[in-house]
């Protein structure tokens, strides 16, 4: 598996989505961000990968924490343009924070301006490749991947990964309109020629048809079960939570599922229990599966 | 699947000793690792485990730069 030259990408884990810079001449293109607290680290990586260029552009695939964290950093040390998906340009203009999913799941961010919007069907051009831009409803309603068609290349964000796709949040906020949208996204995806795929988390991948029956085979088990795919998002979502955190002490964590509206929201709709009584499970589940791990009354994240 | 990369999300440099404070990798190596073929892969994790066998041995609160 191997990316034109011009491409790099910045692979990091969960906390901080892949980060990809595109050479173009003496300039550069970036998309994403990655997360907040890793903004320094970003901006570094950043400038290695750039090796001498200049960047000019920022480009978003959707509004999430771990996509956006970095944008407001970028651009102070750049003073690049930012370019985002248009469904999303309503809420980073107010810096709603609900919308943003910030507030509802404590996750954190820092406000930016952007330059210009991108619509679903707009082309653009990065690394001297022409992209379309694909409107990929369902882990965020308003996400945009990019196509190359001719060099077979697709940045799917969370829209898509190797093993599944990100947390159906509209589903989870009481909106049943996401996995439709997924399964839309999906098999719309099903039909593209791609050879290799940027995805939004972990290393590009080539196994295309795959991943994409893999992510159906996936969609269809939560179709089956709602409580199914609240779960595994209950689960992403915490540890996300204590990957920012590094640890928490176990008996505040009940108190922590009352508190953020989705771990209570999904608690009380998904599975008619008090939140302290979900966390509980979710807890061992994790701690189960070696996830997260239990050291002096805390609950710690993966390497401490 | 290939190597699987070291990240624990920790994601910020030590500046003394110029490597994460999570992995233990240096910019460059974090920067190349998607593109890295496997064998360059398996040298960054070598390294990076000697490098925290380095750091564990230090007494608590020792500089950090003695490590890189």
């Amino acid at each position: 598996m191997t990316l034109p030259q011009q491409i790099r990408v910045l692979e990091r884990g969960w906390l901080s989505a892949n980060n990809i810079v595109f050479h173009e001449g003496a300039e550069a293109t970036l998309v994403d961000s990655g997360y907040l607290t890793h903004a320094g680290q970003t901006l570094a990586l950043v400038a290695q990968a750039l090796e001498g260029r200049r960047l000019v552009r920022l480009i978003n695939t959707h509004s999430h924490s771990d996509h956006i964290g970095g944008n407001a950093a970028v651009r102070r040390a750049h003073g690049c343009r930012i370019l985002v998906p248009e469904g999303m340009a309503p809420a980073v203009e107010d810096w709603d924070e609900d919308a943003l999913l910030l507030s509802s799941a404590h996750q954190q961010a820092e406000p930016f301006a952007f330059d210009a919007t991108i619509a679903p069907g707009d082309e653009l051009e990065m690394g001297g490749i022409r992209w379309r831009a694909l409107h990929v409803p369902g882990h965020d309603m308003h996400a945009l991947a990019y196509h190359a068609p001719r060099e077979r290349i697709l940045i799917s964000g969370d829209a898509l990964w190797r093993d599944g796709f990100g947390v159906m949040f509209a589903e989870l906020h009481g909106d049943p309109s996401g996995l439709p949208a997924q399964r839309r996204t999906l098999e719309m995806l099903r039909e593209l020629d791609v050879g290799v795929v940027i995805p939004g988390h972990g290393a590009p991948f080539a196994d295309y048809a795959d991943a994409v029956d893999r992510a159906l085979v996936r969609l269809a088990a939560f179709e089956q079960s709602p409580e199914r795919m609240a779960k595994s998002a209950m689960k992403a979502l915490f540890t996300f939570t204590l990957l920012e955190k590094r640890r928490m002490p176990r008996a505040t964590i009940g108190e922590h599922f009352s508190q953020v509206a989705i771990f209570r929201d999904v608690s009380r709709n998904f599975f008619h229990k008090e939140p302290a009584a979900v966390a509980a499970q979710v807890i061992d589940e994790l701690l189960g599966a070696g996830v997260l791990m239990e050291q002096d009354g805390d609950i710690v994240a993966r390497g401490g | 699947m290939s190597v699987a990369s070291p990240c624990i999300d920790v994601c910020r440099m030590d500046a003394q000793s110029g490597l994460c404070e999570g992995c233990l990798r240096t910019i460059d190596e974090i920067a190349g690792w998607a593109a890295a073929p496997d064998e360059r892969k398996i040298l960054i994790l070598a390294a990076v485990a000697q490098r925290r066998a380095r750091l564990d041995a230090l007494p608590v609160g020792a500089a950090r730069k003695e490590v890189s």
